[in-house]
């Protein structure tokens, strides 16, 4: 994973974090794990799945059947529909979260815009956890709902607008 | 247009298909002198990881879940040895004593019956030319047996070592292998490898519970069943019927065969036991067919009957018995990855 400042006495005394510590981190931070404790999310963590990225290459594309959602770990992700760029992710922010309820192809191009760090949560992976952790299952679910909701409710406000910019 | 057909997506998911293959077929031989404990240990792991994942949920940790379960399933097997074991022992030296004697009666009562034939028919029988053959094959066989046996023996005792050292590190270390292992998938195809693994796997997990748990309430039920109309050695026939039905269509009525055989050179030969040994046996399907299956084994696998039939008749040539048992996973995971081959490559060819 992407390389922590540290000083010299950092380096000599403190044991290196494990790479899921920090992906745990970055989790833990987003409305998804909004009070889901953190021993549970580093559970996740763990059987999470790191991946690697070039400059200009897709992390996946239209159509590609989903398995689950990704997180920038370092680099910046381009999500992009047709040739128009819809947004530029950094470091903290995931996307395809789609693929983590439906079983259903991408709707959206990805492309890393410079050398990437990308760590998938897959689908599979979040159902066994639900089905281990049935209580905290049920709280990501709801998390889950909220994040898509709120990017449903951000959609139609798009397409309003969109819509009266044409009437007007 | 030949270009069009190497980019087409079946043609692609083929070629990939057909990779696989080669690949699986290279490692098998590889793996070839520890295949059987080694496919007993994914078997056990199979059944046994959703216990270690329920105990780890529980708050466990990974060590105490594995030890734990392990500890369980030894008990389990130390018990089934101490209380199952003697009895199948008892009633397969009971068969070898009593060999001798029902191939005499079966050999009186094919005479009689070549006898019948000759009187009412004049069809000639020759039946010491019949039987001669038949024990000439079964003498054969028999010493094939022996020879193999020692091989076999250390086989088994090897199995019987390495198959709970296997699943212990299987039930420890396989997600972090598998996980690795995974990883060497290209970027472009990591999605849709995962995808089909998970497939696969939930498939092969479920057939492989629903089918021991099948065999296990057959051979039950069989036991009963031939205990309650008299049949010696209820226990191992009832055993050995839980065990064919493992074969669909083929399987049930092999069944039927040793259990009569037995029977015919028996002291008592009764109605009730000729009508009963067969009427058992449907009655065991029906259970299977009518309850056990849409139960524990629909949706596991979705396969064509006659695709089946076809599967199981042509790795029984090829490979026996044990390739009749394989055939309906191989099969089925067949289909699975290809399927998700082609799905998912037209995928990546979609308009944009």
């Amino acid at each position: 994973m992407s390389e922590q400042p540290s000083s010299l006495w950092g380096s000599l005394f403190r044991a290196k974090e494990p790479w899921y510590e920090e992906v745990m981190s970055l989790w833990a931070r987003t409305p998804f794990f909004a009070n889901i404790p953190e021993r549970e999310i580093i559970k996740l963590a763990k059987v999470m799945h790191p991946r690697k990225f070039n400059a200009e290459e897709f992390i996946f594309r239209y159509g590609d059947q989903g398995a689950g959602a990704a997180m920038i770990i370092s680099g910046a992700v381009e999500i992009s529909y047709q040739g128009t760029v819809l947004a530029t992710l950094q470091r903290g922010d995931f996307f395809g979260e789609i693929a983590l309820v439906l079983d259903e192809r991408r709707t959206a191009d990805a492309v890393a815009k410079e050398p990437c760090e990308v760590v998938f949560f897959l689908r599979p992976d979040l159902d066994e956890w639900i089905a281990r952790a049935p209580q905290h299952g049920a709280r990501l679910s709801t998390n889950l709902a909220h994040v898509l909701a709120k990017r449903l409710l951000h959609a139609n406000k798009m397409l309003a607008d969109e819509r009266k910019r044409h009437v007007g | 247009m030949w270009a069009s057909v190497i980019v087409h997506p079946v043609s692609r998911a083929l070629t990939l298909y057909l990779l696989l293959l080669v690949v699986v077929v290279v490692v098998s031989l590889v793996f070839k002198p520890v295949l059987l404990p080694l496919a007993a240990s994914f078997i056990l792991y199979a059944v046994l990881y959703p216990m270690v994942a329920k105990l780890q949920g529980n708050g466990f940790s990974d060590s105490w879940s594995i030890t734990l379960v392990l500890l369980l399933l030894t008990i389990f097997i130390i018990g089934s040895v101490v209380l199952l074991f003697p009895l199948l022992l008892e009633q397969i030296q009971e068969l070898q004593t009593r060999l001798p004697l029902m191939w005499q009666k079966l050999s009186a009562f094919v005479d009689a019956f070549g006898k019948a034939l000759r009187a009412s028919m004049g069809v000639e029988f020759d039946t010491e030319k019949v039987i001669k053959r038949t024990l000439e094959n079964i003498q054969s066989t028999g010493a094939s047996i022996v020879v193999s046996s020692a091989g076999t023996m250390m086989q088994v005792a090897m199995a019987l070592f390495l198959v709970p050292l296997i699943t212990f590190f299987l039930l420890r270390d396989y997600r972090n292998m598998r996980n690795r292992f995974m990883g060497w998938l290209p970027n472009a195809g990591f999605e849709l490898g995962w995808l089909i693994y998970h497939a696969v796997a939930r498939q092969l997990q479920q057939y492989l519970r629903g089918v021991m748990l099948q065999s296990s309430i057959i051979a039950v039920f069989a036991s009963i069943g031939f205990y309650l109309i008299g049949v010696d050695m209820a226990f191992l026939f009832g055993v050995l019927t839980g065990l064919f039905n493992l074969i669909p269509y083929i399987g049930p009525p092999l069944a039927i065969i040793p259990p009569l055989l037995v029977s015919l050179g028996g002291d008592e030969v009764t109605t009730l036991m000729m009508v009963g040994i067969p009427v058992v046996v449907l009655a065991a399907q029906l259970l299977d067919n009518l309850v056990i299956v849409p139960t524990l084994i629909a949706n596991t696998v979705n396969l064509h009957p006659l695709v089946v039939l076809l599967g199981i008749i042509i790795f029984g040539a090829l490979f026996g018995f044990i390739g009749m048992l394989i055939a309906i996973p191989f099969m089925a995971v067949s289909n699975i990855i290809f399927a998700s081959l082609v799905f998912g490559l037209q995928g990546s060819d979609a308009p944009q």
